[in-house]
């Protein structure tokens, strides 16, 4: 017989002597005492407070019901007009949505009597003198558009009837390496 | 009287070994607790006391410290009986209960670092404590004797196998039962029964000499 084979019976006759100690009788204070605990309020603490679920009732009738399901149609109404999308120029983001964008709306106005058609060309459209056309918004010369442009420096010229003509208006000029200068904005 | 205060509720702890005790009684009752009635926990009190009143008198040794802890672990457990989830197993309250006042006797053993105070006269005194006791006077003394060895050698194991000493061969109860209630995986509670049972028998050589 190994050591092993040894050991089982010594640990069934410990089990059994130790099965002995399971023969107690709890005092007869146990009882009452633990009700006795369970009957004392447990200290509230905010956390428990927050916690502790809570039956609420409401008495509703049928016509105050109604009255409450017509004012929760209205607000979500009115919260839904909220949030409902601004003008747009010229289908561009609105002003809010280009400033996060870090565009700038600028507005381009050439007076000029006797023309019959005036462009925009710059770099921001491929200096293409027929991509952007003036308005000529009060019929007296005064041509004008509305651009959206990301911010940093701009090269322009007006094209009126055909001929390259710099915004008299602008706040600065630039060489254009050919011999002429070019109107330029920085945003 | 409504029809869930008529459940039968066995009291004897050979029934309770057996696995009698039906869960869905248990769940009825908690279930009248959490709805907002004492009363209807008092017969889960009565029917695990004597357990738990074991364990905790195994762990400390002390009668006093034992009722204390006991009723602890009641009031520990009804406090968190929304938590309880019993999901019709057998014995789900009873394994939870036995967690918690297991718990519960550790926490007076950290606090007042008493593993190796020698036993308690009063853990073993006196015969009002044997719920039987078979025969002659001569008889009774010996066992009363070997009682007391024993419980002195299980109060100088540390916490960890006197834990497993006294839910597996005092109360008997089942690995499968065991782990759950100390949290440990079935092989390593195995292994540790094994060195607890080693270390017992060294105590009792030593509570001999």
């Amino acid at each position: 017989m190994n050591q092993r084979d040894s050991q089982i019976p010594q640990d069934d006759e410990l089990a059994a002597r130790l099965a002995t100690l399971r023969d107690v009788t709890p005092p007869p204070s146990l009882v009452p005492g633990v009700m006795q605990r369970i009957a004392e309020p447990a200290p509230v603490t905010l956390w428990t407070w927050l916690r502790r679920p809570r039956r609420f009732e409401l008495h509703l009738s049928p016509l105050a019901l109604a009255g409450l399901a017509v004012a929760g149609l209205l607000l979500v109404a009115l919260l839904a007009r909220d949030q409902r999308p601004g003008p747009v120029v010229s289908g561009r983001p609105t002003a809010a949505a280009a400033h996060e964008a870090e565009v700038v709306l600028v507005r381009f106005v050439l007076v000029t009597t006797g023309a019959h058609q005036v462009a925009l060309a710059g770099d921001f459209n491929g200096w293409d003198a027929g991509h952007t056309l003036l308005e000529n918004a009060d019929g007296r010369g005064t041509f004008a558009t509305n651009l959206w442009l990301p911010r940093g420096a701009h090269e322009y010229m007006f094209v009126v009837d055909g001929q390259w003509v710099p915004d008299p208006t602008a706040p600065a000029r630039i060489p254009d390496g050919f011999g002429r200068t070019n109107s330029l904005l920085r945003l | 009287m409504t029809g869930d205060a008529s459940v039968a509720l066995p009291l004897d702890s050979a029934s309770l070994r057996s696995g009698a005790v039906r869960p869905d009684e248990e769940q009825v009752l908690v279930n009248r607790c959490l709805a907002g009635d004492p009363e209807a926990f008092r017969p889960l009190v009565q029917r695990y006391q004597r357990v738990t009143f074991s364990v905790a008198l195994r762990m400390l040794g002390s009668r006093a410290d034992a009722e204390d802890v006991a009723q602890q672990a009641f009031a520990d457990a009804y406090a968190a009986l929304d938590r309880f989830r019993g999901e019709g197993r057998s014995r789900a309250f009873y394994t939870w209960l036995l967690r918690i006042a297991i718990n519960r006797a550790k926490d007076v053993l950290k606090s007042k670092k008493r593993t190796e105070e020698p036993l308690s006269a009063e853990a073993e005194g006196g015969q009002a404590m044997f719920a039987h006791d078979p025969g002659s006077p001569e008889a009774h003394a010996g066992q009363a004797e070997d009682r007391r060895r024993l419980q002195a050698a299980l109060l100088t194991l540390p916490p960890q196998y006197r834990e497993v000493l006294v839910l597996k061969d005092v109360e008997g109860l089942a690995y499968e039962e065991i782990g759950p209630i100390l949290r440990l995986p079935i092989t390593t509670l195995k292994i540790r029964v094994v060195r607890a049972r080693a270390r017992m028998r060294a105590a009792l050589e030593e509570v001999r000499r």
